[in-house]
């Protein structure tokens, strides 16, 4: 099969179709083929669209935490966040620091789980099963606090305006400490299972390239962005809810490459896992003592006004805009999802790869459609 | 003239007895349920029930365990809701071959097992080259695959279609490699003649005889995995990748078929591993009392040699990550190709050493 | 030569990543240690599944509601998002509380999050430890925990009682207004006498 002039070469259409694919949801890739290599593929999206903007313009603002969360349903915490953030730059209140410290703890762990659900679509794209149902037996362990905590395993509803929904229980810190002292050495061992397996890597080597020029055109973020060489992090950048102290920390992931395959975006989130237990081991001792909720008026009303806010999900920059008339009721709210501003970038980097390759690319970049479609 | 008696003297005991003594359609319902559902059926369900279990065990969970005492009757529920399902058909003017394609490559399949001896004169075929003979139906299913394949009339089956062919000739060179490694260390080409001169005894066993035919061991197992579609190559109907390929477009009982026919497949490769490698239903000790009683005894010898390699043959495939085409065509042609002519080189060399005595007979 | 070195390395790599993975697989075979064990909960079965007494204590279940604490105020229905309570009160025997007649929650449209449960200012709406909400028809998917509507003869009562306990008031009420009354009435009695 000769690379030169593909455009000449007899080429047919397939689809890469909404079901049975691997990316987060249901994604549609309308691929232009030629033998076994893509010319050309273009996303479809809407089939996941549920209208969540206009409906929040009914809710109450108590309320609105709640859908808001299930946007993104593997990252819900940082969807509320963004939210809350929002509403209480509006209000114009202060969030206690006991509340601030719970908010970071728990996004933290979301943030872990999500990756873990990234590791499993990674396997399970590559044909390893076995590996994909290690990776969810300790995604459990992570869902047992969160229902110790919250009281749910997927759809918290934790974060809200004001601070927390309810504080930390008795038994959580321990069974904090319990899960990261589980979690740390399971990362070597799956080394050995997986993410050293030759097979498994010159499988995913020189596959989906993506280029520091095209992040920061299509302004993309998060561990795509950084396993690519362009560091932008929330966290550091603009720190949010305690982050400050973890500014140098979260810098030594700054590497000097101009581009990022499928291995290296998956090598990037199992650092961030890392990075991830290790701000986790050092925040779970320190909780101060205080309130975790502020008192909001009865009545339930924002003053007038638009408010942005910004917050680091595990996908990347996730973006909340917020605009109140005065009532009880929000006006408009508008979201900035990452994985959206992805989707241009998706044919460039599809363009080239076998149809073997399609899968692990989709899931090394880790779209979550219910984030673009809303 | 084909004389039956020097062909296979177990097939012409029976027949003679049966027709002698039995009426002609007992004869057929008999010969029914000793050789077709036993080996057509049976055979399948206790395999698929091996390797649910295997891959549970592997992945932590429990597996089939509601049908039956411990999940054994799993197979028969599968049947039952394949059989219910609505059967569809292709809208094109081959859909014969797409129709007929499964049923033909069991048929090549279920040929193939003919030849392989399971104990002492228990063979239903003994042609002289039976080893090429099986080789050739090997290809022959899975090109009554490929027809399947092509003519799906979608665009995965094309897809799919071109990795069969790949299969075919990934599999076939090194196959006949190891075939010829065989040929020149027994002297015979039937399956007959292989297990004349391997004995009971571990170090009797072809594997062990001579050190270069523990490479072609090796050789044959690799390319027989590629010929099955087995992970870690199994690249002919993969979810992710190609959405099923050539299994996409059966639905009922031919699904049923397709994975009979994936089973049967693994099947058989053990079946040529024990019969070539290790020793075949040979027993380690004498039987000359139990009389015709001792052949059953080495086919049930035979069988607990191929449940041990199916079992090995899973576990090796709920452990890895499936590879790519391009690892496949490179790990056949320039991994097991030069692997075996090197083999095939050495066993010249130790056979003109040794003056063709293997190990078991220098010992 | 390098070309011919790297393609020897290849193959050493992959046969070691190929050994190391089988190894990785013979532990949870035997069943050596805790970890290797099977984690599945044979669900209906209850052998190993979790009971809804094992749940910690925030789980957020199907809703129920002690209609005797609840006061109609319709904070619930107010802040849930999918407006899956339905609430009717009417007068009841006591002036200051309503007759909760009608209490019914929709468990096909909830969402359990807890808004609900947060807003309610008695601590009546309450979330169980029941996860099992499948049934054949979606009727019966309405939780119901209204008192019912009131009859005739239960409001007749309810008007009889509360003449009775008015008559009482006004007596009480006399008899703390005026401050002589009850000297007056001990002088009476004892002009009686």
């Amino acid at each position: 099969m000769s690379n030169q002039n593909m455009e000449t070469e007899e080429t047919y259409y397939s689809n890469y179709g909404p079901q049975g694919g691997l990316a987060s949801g249901p994604l549609k890739l309308k691929m232009t083929l030629s033998g076994e290599r893509v010319v050309a593929a273009e996303p479809d999206v809407g089939f996941l669209h549920r209208g969540i903007e206009k409906t929040c313009e009914k809710l109450q603002w108590v309320a609105l935490p709640s859908l808001i969360e299930k946007v993104d349903y593997l990252s819900s915490i940082h969807g509320t966040l963004a939210l809350s953030l929002a509403v209480e730059k509006l209000m114009k209140i202060e969030i206690s620091p006991r509340a601030q410290a719970i908010r970071l703890i728990v996004s933290e762990l979301n943030r872990i789980a999500s990756h873990i659900y990234f590791l499993t679509t990674m396997a399970k794209a590559c044909g390893a099963q076995t590996a994909s149902q290690f990776f969810l037996r300790d995604r459990e362990k992570i869902n047992n606090l969160f229902e110790m905590l919250t009281g749910a395993r997927l759809m918290y509803n934790y974060v809200c305006v004001g601070g927390v929904m309810s504080d930390i229980t008795e038994g959580f810190i321990e069974k904090t400490h319990d899960t990261i002292k589980y979690l740390k050495p399971k990362l070597k061992e799956y080394d050995d299972l997986l993410f050293n397996n030759h097979i498994f890597t010159n499988r995913l080597k020189k596959t989906g390239i993506l280029k520091t020029s095209d992040c920061i055109s299509h302004y993309i973020t998060g561990p795509n962005a950084r396993a690519s060489g362009f560091f932008y992090d929330v966290r550091a950048l603009s720190p949010y809810c305690g982050y400050e102290k973890y500014k140098e920390f979260l810098e030594r992931s700054i590497k000097p490459v101009t581009q990022s395959d499928s291995l290296d975006r998956l090598q990037q989130r199992v650092l961030e896992i890392r990075q991830s237990l290790e701000i986790l081991s050092l925040e779970i001792d320190r909780v101060p003592a205080g309130t975790y909720k502020e008192k909001l008026s009865k009545d339930g009303k924002v003053p007038k006004g638009e408010a942005y806010s910004v917050v680091e999900s595990s996908r990347g920059l996730f973006g909340v805009y917020v605009c109140s008339s005065g009532g009880n009721v929000a006006e408009r709210i508008k979201l900035r999802t990452p994985s959206l501003s992805l989707l241009k970038v998706v044919p460039d980097i599809l363009k080239g790869n076998e149809v073997s390759d399609v899968p692990g690319v989709i899931a090394s970049l880790d779209i979550s459609v219910s984030e673009i479609d809303r | 003239m084909i004389d039956l008696q020097e062909i296979s003297p177990f097939s012409y005991y029976i027949s003679t007895f049966m027709s002698e003594n039995l009426h002609p359609v007992f004869v057929l319902g008999v010969s029914l349920v000793i050789y077709f559902i036993p080996l057509f059926y049976l055979s399948v369900a206790i395999t698929t029930y091996m390797g649910r279990k295997t891959a549970a065990d592997v992945q932590m969970r429990i597996g089939p365990n509601r049908v039956g005492p411990f999940g054994i009757f799993q197979y028969v529920a599968d049947t039952l809701k394949l059989f219910l399902k609505q059967d569809s058909v292709v809208n094109n003017r081959k859909a014969w071959l797409h129709l007929a394609g499964p049923v033909l490559s069991i048929a090549f399949t279920l040929m193939a097992f003919l030849s392989i001896p399971v104990a002492d004169q228990w063979y239903l075929a003994n042609q002289k080259w039976s080893l090429l003979h099986v080789y050739l139906l090997m290809v022959a299913a899975q090109l009554f695959l490929f027809f399947s394949a092509y003519t799906s009339g979608n665009v995965f089956g094309v897809l799919s279609s071109s990795r069969i062919l790949v299969a075919i000739a990934g599999f076939s060179v090194p196959f006949l490699l190891s075939i010829f490694n065989i040929i020149l260390v027994s002297g015979g080409s039937s399956f007959v003649e292989v297990l004349a001169i391997q004995g009971g005894a571990p170090w009797k066993w072809m594997l062990f005889s001579y050190p270069t035919t523990a490479i072609s061991f090796f050789v044959m197992y690799c390319s027989l995995l590629i010929w099955q579609g087995a992970p870690p190559f199994d690249i002919l109907d993969s979810e992710e990748e190609i959405f099923g390929g050539y299994s996409v477009e059966y639905s009922g009982s031919r699904k049923w078929f397709i994975e009979q026919l994936k089973s049967l497949q693994l099947i058989l490769s053990c079946y040529l591993l024990t019969g070539l490698f290790l020793g075949g239903g040979h027993f380690p000790f004498n039987l000359e009392t139990f009389g015709r009683g001792a052949q059953a005894i080495q086919s049930l010898f035979f069988s607990l040699k191929v449940f041990v390699l199916v079992f090995i043959s899973y576990w090796i495939r709920w452990s890895l990550p499936r590879t790519r085409l391009n690892q496949v065509i490179f790990f056949s042609f320039k991994v097991l190709i030069p692997v075996s002519i090197v083999g095939f080189f050495l066993t010249t060399v130790w056979l003109a050493l040794f003056n063709g005595k293997g190990i078991g007979n220098l010992l | 030569m390098s070309e011919y070195l790297g393609f020897l390395k290849a193959i050493h790599l992959s046969g070691k990543s190929i050994l190391k993975s089988i190894k990785t697989s013979v532990p949870y075979f035997i069943g050596l240690g805790d970890q290797q064990k099977e984690i599945t909960e044979e669900y209906p079965d209850r052998v190993s599944a979790r009971m809804p007494e094992d749940l910690p204590a925030r789980f957020r279940g199907i809703l129920k509601n002690d209609i005797n604490k609840c006061s109609g105020c319709r904070a619930c229905v107010d802040i849930c998002p999918v407006s899956c309570i339905r609430i009717e009160t009417e007068p009841g025997p006591e002036k200051a509380k309503s007759w909760v007649s009608v209490f019914d929650i929709d468990i096909s449209k909830c969402t359990v999050c807890g808004l609900c449960a947060e807003a309610c200012p008695t601590g009546s709406l309450t979330h169980s430890n029941e996860y099992e909400g499948s049934v054949y028809h979606q009727q019966q998917q309405i939780v119901s925990c209204g008192k019912g509507w009131a009859t005739s003869e239960m409001k007749e009562r309810w008007r009889q009682e509360q003449e009775t306990k008015d008559l009482q008031e006004k007596e009480r009420a006399k008899a703390q207004q005026s401050p002589l009354g009850s000297e007056f009435k001990k002088l009476l009695s004892d002009k009686k006498e």
